[in-house]
């Protein structure tokens, strides 16, 4: 079954290609793309008008989002594709900083410059743009002006049901899909995507040389002190890596609160946000947590974590890790440029026996970044045409893959492997992408996992190891987050609970760091006692009282009940 | 030059000349630093910052800074708005300096007034946007012209005292020769404040080629992008980056592939880039000051008015 | 040039003048002052004025998706939107970081800058002095961005260049961390900002002293005056208008920082002495959600800065007998 599709889209793909070819050129903006039967997209039956090629506006509030510098509408090309199959031609404004107050501004005052495409990855905003009225809800959209499209069949219903729960409407097209339902329509190609769903970014990594070197080995480092004992060898030890000594360990630099060495202790050590009666507890109090900072505090004590890493930005951590002197990188690991001689222990296990928690979702996330079609465009046909090409498999292997043979190569079961000039172009110089890899706002996980090859060499595998060994980790709690899930007014902009929120965030950011570089256990002891008053007195209670309540309700419409782990 | 060479003299430029230099090399070097970081190749730069001489040297970031399509336009709009805003806002701003100074003003305190309430108190940037659609300059290159055509009150403060300087005999016998108000403006006045147009000159020229604001919130088409906002792209983008990558997805590792999309590998990275585009955008700055510097160099010569 | 205007005002100047005339009291003479200041008032009025309802925000319940409409139809709030920054535990380390770093920053940065250019002043060359200037207001241009990076790596406690050399030469026992402790922030920011605009800084103290009437150090070196004196007695005296508008300037802008700089140089352990009101405002999302609380508090800024501007001006009056105007 799989199998035919495959080579149903492979046809399809042949055909798109060679229409293209040989229809000549579509360089006038007229119907002119009537030579190019091109615009007949795969699944449809019916005979398609082909479509005036107009300019389209899409404005897009991340500021390093490498939009291409001009629209480039040659037949054969990624964008020329795009063109010739939707009649679209963007001009794209991307703001470098205050995308969103741009748009704020912009919705303001609604005059012609509204965009006529719009992707911002701010929940506030998009639930902004939701309720404004001022944008298509996606399903009225389609059966307006392209009733055949394969989206209002397609889309998979997980998703939508989570971002019509979530903003009251499908508003938008999310990125990065993934779901059980896209699975069913596309299923993954090797059982090694799966194990991809053991993945997690935050993660321990240790130098495979240092580690013979000090006489030691993995299974060494799977425990809490036993990890410790190993960094003060490697310290006693006083080694060097090409004249530089070695750091025992290192962390992510002044960012390591923000999603990296704590966030990955907190996972090692069981902390999360349910308490011992199944309520929420806010998980800067959570046990768990305080084991990490500790972790971090015995580490800095026994000299094997100075004190300047807490202020080195992200370009220095990740110079000290290539320059190979690291022993051991706590911490998250997409931050750093992945080597080869580092590997992975898994987890941490903590000393008071807590279990490891690796968290998940059992509801699809509903996009990082979301696409918005103004009401105000001049050009929805093109527009519907655009979302239904690119989210199509033809559409998608064109814009994400690229050209056949030249980027990526198709093997005799039907699956796509990227080239190494992929590689080049869409890492390359932003000027000469062509559009290649750039549209991350209709990226689809899932079906890059179906259509593709899995890697098996070496060094994907090792690859894959190392971001999958905590996942994998033997007696690993699973955590379900689904549960935690906010409606977007909870944490409005100006309401009660996002103050207290960030006021918390900002207290506990200083004295967590405090508490790291405590000179001994006595000021640890008294510095965490200050900080559980003081995240008291910014009413951490009540807010945790709030989530709760949202807890039991979500608990109740979804019908599970939340995992309590290491009560 | 007045004085003789004693002992203390000699040490005194002795030592001067020495902390002149010791500043000079404080202040050289990180123009230094970013000019031999953005000669290195992106792929080695990983592995730590060069602090005396590129380790890989190449051109590589500097040719696609300088090839980069929207450049020369770019460096067009820059300049001509420079020009043409410096020129005519600190003329237009000398001239209105000049009747606010005159001590006969009928009404100086309302000017006064109405300068003070101009600098401190402001809108914000809806009513400023709103009004630049209003005004259909939103997206026109006259929004970088027409607001801009006044310097502001601060320059007419600092103006003002140096027309105080200024004896009042000048004034008055022009006056008893019969000339208007306009001609004792362009036969004295302007003459005797060339230091300080001339300074206020290259502080406006410098606020109007490094400002980005007007581009990020008042324009959208690439063909009114300045340099500044060409930077400040570049800039921000790994800046934002990094950020998003310790937040948002911190613990997707799918989201971890867009981050290493947007560095680039290779000799030219994101962060090669920055360096090469702030030190192109800043040499047109920096060949302009020599010029302007003559004004403010040496004394003037106002002459004896001894009654 | 110069030698024209000269000999213009000395023709000037030897015309005889009749005893009762009103100097520019005419009717004719007003108007023509009016034709100068007039277009002036009119682009403040529009560009600066017409936009100053947006002030009614700070007042306001406003949401942005009302429009423009909506900054006159919302619901007033009275001073709620004021009192959300004075509700930050963060309030008061705010404000004292904020008014510390810049009244320290002055106190500092004022006599340097000037003693800078009053030794410039004394160099001899014209191309050295020249050289000097445009070496100096170099790190100008270089954004915070880069500058400070460059000022992380420098003063890191492992490795970082300065610690190096306090260690070799024996100054120090051990690394200082520079950023890691709240008490050295305040002086590292000082210094780097010092360093960054110090060029820049001087042009206007030069261009001040460049426009000193040169006969007057003659007469001072007749009358015996060295150097010093000279400095003294005949440069600070001329360029003090110049300086005490600085000055005062400095003292009105004590609640706004330098928001780039404060951000990048900012971490978890130095946050105590390094959070101001701009980085509050941004962190918050202030900025980009609640133009309201924005407006509000850019308002507070406002009214205290004009408070100060005006404080300082009749202290200066009092003291120098030189103001702004």
């Amino acid at each position: 079954m799989m199998k035919f599709k495959m080579l149903a889209i492979m046809i399809l793909v042949f055909a798109v290609m060679l229409s293209g070819c040989g229809a000549g050129n579509s360089e006038n903006a007229s119907n002119a793309s009537n030579a190019s039967n091109a615009s007949n997209t795969a699944n449809k039956e019916t005979e398609v008008k082909p479509l005036e090629q107009v300019d389209v506006s899409w404005f897009t509030s991340i500021g390093f989002w490498p939009a291409p510098p001009q629209w480039d509408t040659t037949p054969g090309t990624i964008m020329g594709n795009i063109t010739e199959n939707t009649g679209v031609k963007f001009t794209f404004d991307v703001p470098p900083q205050d995308g969103d107050t741009k748009l704020n501004l912009l919705l303001v005052s609604s005059g012609d410059n509204f965009p006529d495409l719009i992707t911002t990855v701010d929940q506030g905003m998009a639930t902004k743009l939701a309720s404004s009225g001022k944008v298509w809800e996606l399903d009225e959209f389609l059966k307006k002006y392209s009733p055949e499209s394969h989206l209002l069949k397609e889309f998979p219903a997980d998703i939508k049901n989570q971002i019509v729960d979530t903003y009251g409407g499908w508003y938008y097209f999310p990125s990065h899909m993934k779901s059980a339902d896209l699975e069913k329509q596309f299923p993954p190609s090797s059982p090694i995507f799966s194990d991809s769903k053991l993945g997690k970014n935050q993660g321990v990594m240790v130098n495979k040389n240092l580690l013979e070197q000090a006489g030691l080995t993995l299974d060494d480092l799977k425990t809490e002190s036993g990890f410790l004992n190993a960094l003060q060898k490697v310290k006693d030890m006083k080694l060097t890596v090409d004249g530089q000594p070695v750091v025992p360990l290192q962390i992510d630099g002044k960012d390591y609160q923000k999603g990296g060495a704590l966030m990955t202790l907190q996972q090692m050590f069981g902390a999360t946000e349910i308490n011992k009666d199944g309520n929420y507890r806010n998980i800067l109090l959570a046990p768990g947590t305080k084991n990490a900072i500790q972790f971090l505090n015995k580490a800095y004590r026994g000299g094997y974590l100075d004190a300047g890493q807490l202020t080195m930005d992200n370009d220095a951590t990740k110079a000290r890790y290539a320059s190979g002197s690291v022993f051991a990188f706590v911490g998250n690991m997409a931050n750093i440029k992945y080597d080869p001689q580092y590997v992975s222990p898994g987890a941490i296990l903590s000393d008071d026996g807590s279990k490891p928690v690796f968290t998940h979702n059992t509801l699809p996330g509903i996009g990082w970044m979301k696409t918005f079609i103004s009401k105000s465009t001049k050009h929805p046909e093109q527009l519907a045409r655009f979302i239904d090409h690119i989210s199509s498999p033809e559409g998608y292997i064109n814009s994400f893959f690229g050209i056949k043979d030249v980027h990526y190569t198709v093997d005799d079961q039907g699956l796509i492997t990227l080239t190494d000039k992929h590689k080049e172009v869409s890492e390359g110089d932003i000027a000469a992408r062509g559009g290649l890899g750039v549209f991350w706002q209709f990226s689809n996980l899932t079906f890059e996992e179906h259509a593709k090859k899995a890697v098996t060499t070496e060094e994907g595998l090792a690859h894959a190891a190392t971001f999958q060994a905590f996942g994998k980790t033997p007696g690993i709690e699973r955590f379900n987050v689904a549960p935690l899930g906010l409606p977007s007014e909870f944490y409005a902009p100006g309401s009660e609970n996002v103050k207290i929120r960030d006021q918390i965030g900002q207290a506990a950011e200083i004295q967590i760091s405090k508490m790291v570089m405590a000179k001994d256990q006595a000021a640890f002891d008294k510095y965490y006692d200050e900080y559980v008053d003081q995240l008291k007195k910014l009413n951490v209670d009540k807010l945790d009282a709030a989530l709760s309540e949202e807890l039991h309700k979500k608990e109740q419409k979804l019908g599970i009940k939340a995992n309590i782990i290491n009560p | 030059m007045v004085g003789g060479r004693s002992w203390s003299d000699r040490i005194f430029t002795l030592s001067n000349v020495g902390i002149m230099l010791f500043v000079m090399l404080l202040t050289v070097y990180p123009f230094w630093f970013s000019i031999v970081n953005s000669l290195n190749t992106g792929s080695d730069l990983i592995r730590g910052p060069i602090f005396v001489w590129p380790r890989e040297l190449t051109m590589a970031s500097w040719r696609t800074v300088l090839s980069d399509p929207s450049i020369l336009q770019a460096a067009w709009i820059s300049g001509s708005r420079t020009a043409i805003v410096t020129f005519v806002s600190i003329f237009h701003t000398a001239l209105f300096t000049y009747a606010f100074s005159r001590p006969y003003l009928k009404g100086k305190a309302f000017y006064a007034a109405v300068g003070f309430a101009s600098m401190y108190f402001g809108g914000g940037l809806i009513p400023s946007f709103m009004l630049m659609n209003w005004l259909g300059l939103y997206d026109s290159y006259l929004v970088y012209i027409i607001p801009s055509l006044f310097a502001g009150f601060w320059n007419v403060i600092i103006i003002n005292a140096n027309y105080k300087a200024i004896p009042d005999a000048l004034f008055e016998s022009a006056k008893m020769d019969g000339a208007n108000e306009f001609t004792i403006f362009f036969r004295i006045v302007i003459p005797l404040s060339k230091p300080v147009l001339a300074a206020l000159s290259v502080f406006t020229a410098v606020g109007v080629w490094n400002d980005y604001n007007a581009t990020l919130y008042f324009t959208q088409s690439t063909d009114l992008q300045t340099l500044q906002y060409l930077v400040l792209k570049l800039v921000q983008s790994t800046q934002a980056a990094a950020q998003m990558a310790s937040a948002a997805g911190a613990d997707n590792p799918d989201l971890a592939s867009v981050f290493s999309q947007v560095e680039g590998r290779g000799e030219v990275t994101t962060q090669t880039l920055q360096l090469a585009s702030m030190v192109i955008a800043s040499i047109p700055m920096i060949i302009i000051y020599p010029f302007a510097q003559r004004y403010f160099i040496k004394g003037i010569l106002i002459g004896s008015v001894k009654g | 040039m110069a030698q024209r205007a000269h000999e213009e005002q000395l023709s000037l100047a030897k015309t005889k003048r009749p005893k009762s005339f009103k100097l520019g009291y005419d009717f004719r003479t007003q108007m023509e002052l009016k034709f100068m200041l007039w277009p002036a008032i009119i682009l403040i009025a529009i560009f600066d004025f017409f936009p100053m309802y947006g002030l009614l925000m700070a007042f306001k319940d406003y949401d942005p998706l009302t429009g423009v409409k909506g900054i006159f139809t919302s619901p007033w709030s009275g001073f709620e939107n004021f009192m959300v920054m004075f509700q930050s535990f963060q309030f008061w380390p705010m404000v004292r970081n904020t008014l510390g770093i810049n009244l320290l920053g002055n106190l500092i940065h004022v006599p340097v800058v000037l003693t800078f250019a009053l030794l410039l002043n004394e160099i001899n060359s014209s191309r050295f002095k020249s050289l000097i200037q445009t070496i100096t207001y170099l790190p100008h241009f270089l954004s915070w961005v880069i500058f400070g990076g460059l000022f992380i790596t420098l003063l890191n406690t492992d490795g970082g260049f300065v610690n190096y050399l306090l260690l070799k030469t024996g100054l120090i026992d051990e690394a200082i961390q520079f950023l890691g402790d709240p008490k050295y922030f305040w002086g590292v920011a000082i210094i780097t900002n010092l360093l960054k605009e110090l060029g820049w800084g001087a042009i206007l103290y030069l261009a001040a002293i460049a426009g000193i009437d040169q006969t007057l150090y003659e007469a001072a070196a007749i009358d015996g005056a060295g150097r010093f004196k000279r400095m003294l007695h005949v440069t600070i005296p001329s360029i003090m208008p110049t300086l005490m508008i600085l000055i005062i300037f400095a003292v009105s802008g004590m609640l706004n920082n330098n928001f780039t700089q404060i951000y990048v140089l900012q971490n978890t352990l130095n946050l105590p002495a390094s959070e101001v009101i701009d980085t509050y405002v941004y962190r918050t999302g202030l900025k980009e959600f609640q133009f309201a609380t924005a407006t509000a508090i850019g308002l507070m800024k406002s009214v205290f800065a004009l408070l100060l501007l005006f404080g300082a001006n009749a202290l200066s009056k009092k003291l120098t007998k030189s103001g702004l105007f």
